[in-house]
């Protein structure tokens, strides 16, 4: 059922996002062209002024998606969840680990899908404005090995391997973000009334508490460092993976705390107006 | 055979209010039953229990003998007291929805009613007057061969040829061993397709009869003895 769940999720988000990710990959070409034609150009012109229009407009619709994608991620799950819809979409023979999954997903894929908009449409933006070709990826790769001997030298490890633990770190963060916005609604909508600003209020107080929680860490586990020989026989290498895996560990956490909350509410104090 | 809704001291508060309170019930295959009330007797809490949208606060509540779960949902068809279709879904969008969801749900018998309806498949929700969208939803619910229909106010809000059909709708339309609840205060409306009547009131059963019953005890209609019983 989850498949069919995402499959109908797609069809309500994709109406949304496909069209908006089109236009801004013909955006990004003709910003290209606008880059090119900046380059070549001395005088001001109304062409000039209409490049530059363009180059705002390639920016402020890549901004405009980002924002789009965020609130797409909440309204689908207030909407069909906790709106009227979700006398449809509650009463349907699947699971409510199911229909959280169904969102998460999805929204993940369209997290990921503006994520890939935006380096493809650097991409196109670079190589039509010329400042990038093809056969300079050589290069890429070039600066890639070079890095890789450079941080070897130091001591501070695999680039690849803080590669792969920044775009977990970016996957567990997507999650953390969801998720957090899927608690705070859950929260908010067991309610009787004002659901929408008690939502809000959830989502506020969860980030007060995850403040206070972080800041009583920090100050419980800085005097034992302070005191301790962690950092004399630590080595820089070892130093960085261990925050990033706890970092990682941290957002795994809270990513299960937030879903557990949501699944809680949903399942147990549903309360649709 | 099992019962197709049952509730054993059923209760549901919400704070310090209680919706409903101590509530025992039986709904036996194949009958159409009116669960009558007043406004805020618990008609629609009872309803939402049923399908898993609420939880109780205390006692049982089984759907086929199931407690309201994935499984039980399968079961229920139900027809809420507000539209619920997604907006932007058009007519076959809906079927395909249905027809993804519920193993129960007819198409072609769907596709047939909206048909006799004037009702075009491509025509958006957001496109559809209030009575349109109405229609659609109980064409959706009612091309399923559920084992529990549940109803909640289907009539509330259309003109009364649209009530008729909608009534003619549900009494074509469920199977034999199935049992059809319907909730509302339109009495005179549907006392004709009733086979029992459920009074509700401040969330507790006062009276579960049939309705040929209540005419041999009481000489009078549902419709005469609900006003009777509930008068202000």
């Amino acid at each position: 059922m989850l498949g069919k769940l995402m499959k109908h999720e797609f069809r309500a988000t994709g109406r949304i996002m496909l069209p908006l990710l089109a236009a801004e990959l013909i955006l990004a070409v003709l910003a290209g062209f606008s880059v090119r034609g900046l380059e070549r150009m001395e005088d001001m012109s109304f062409l000039h002024a209409l490049y530059v229009l363009t180059l705002i407009v390639f920016g402020l619709g890549m901004f405009a998606i980002a924002v789009v994608v965020f609130v797409l991620m909440i309204q689908r799950f207030y909407r069909s969840l906790l709106r009227d819809e979700g006398y449809l979409s509650m009463t349907l023979p699947v699971t409510v680990d199911a229909q959280i999954w169904a969102k998460l997903l999805t929204s993940f894929v369209w997290f990921l899908a503006v994520g890939a908009l935006f380096f493809l449409s650097m991409f196109v933006v670079m190589s039509i404005g010329s400042y990038i070709t093809l056969p300079d990826l050589e290069e890429f790769r070039e600066f890639w090995r070079s890095m890789e001997a450079e941080l070897r030298e130091l001591g501070v490890g695999s680039m690849a391997l803080y590669l792969f633990e920044m775009l977990a770190a970016v996957f567990l963060g997507v999650c953390v973000t969801c998720l957090r916005c899927y608690a705070s609604m859950a929260i908010g909508c067991s309610a009787a009334d004002h659901k929408l600003i008690l939502s809000f209020v959830a989502y506020f107080l969860i980030g007060i508490a995850l403040g206070m929680t972080s800041n009583a860490a920090v100050f419980a586990v800085l005097p034992r460092l302070e005191t301790s020989s962690f950092f004399e026989h630590v080595s820089p290498a070892r130093f960085m993976h261990t925050v990033m895996l706890g970092n990682l560990v941290i957002g795994a956490g809270l990513s299960a705390l937030f879903y557990l909350v949501t699944r809680y509410f949903l399942k147990n104090k549903l309360n649709l107006a | 055979m099992e019962t197709c809704l049952e509730c054993r001291a059923l209760t549901k508060r919400f704070g310090s209010a209680r919706a409903l309170n101590g509530v025992n019930l039986t709904v036996a295959p194949g009958r159409v039953v009116g669960l009558l009330g007043p406004n805020g007797s618990g008609k629609t809490t009872l309803i939402k229990l049923a399908n898993g949208l609420l939880t109780p606060s205390s006692g049982e509540i089984a759907v086929c003998g199931l407690t309201p779960g994935k499984e039980s949902k399968a079961l229920v068809s139900y027809l809420p007291d507000r539209p619920c279709l997604p907006e932007w879904m058009s007519g076959e969008g809906l079927m395909d929805y249905y027809a993804d969801f519920f193993r129960d749900f007819d198409r072609a018998k769907a596709a047939d009613m909206m048909a006799r309806l004037g009702l075009r498949e491509e025509q958006r929700v957001s496109q559809m007057s209030k009575g349109m969208k109405e229609k659609v939803q109980l064409i959706l619910v009612m091309s399923r061969k559920a084992k529990l229909y549940l109803l909640d106010e289907p009539i509330g809000g259309v003109d009364p040829a649209t009530r008729d059909y909608i009534l003619d709708t549900i009494i074509r339309n469920y199977a034999e061993d199935a049992s059809v609840v319907i909730s509302t205060h339109l009495i005179s409306d549907v006392e004709n397709v009733l086979d029992d009547v459920i009074f509700l009131r401040d969330g507790t059963v006062t009276m579960q009869a049939s309705v040929d019953d209540i005419r041999e005890q009481y000489g009078k209609s549902v419709d005469a003895l609900f006003r009777e019983v509930f008068k202000c």
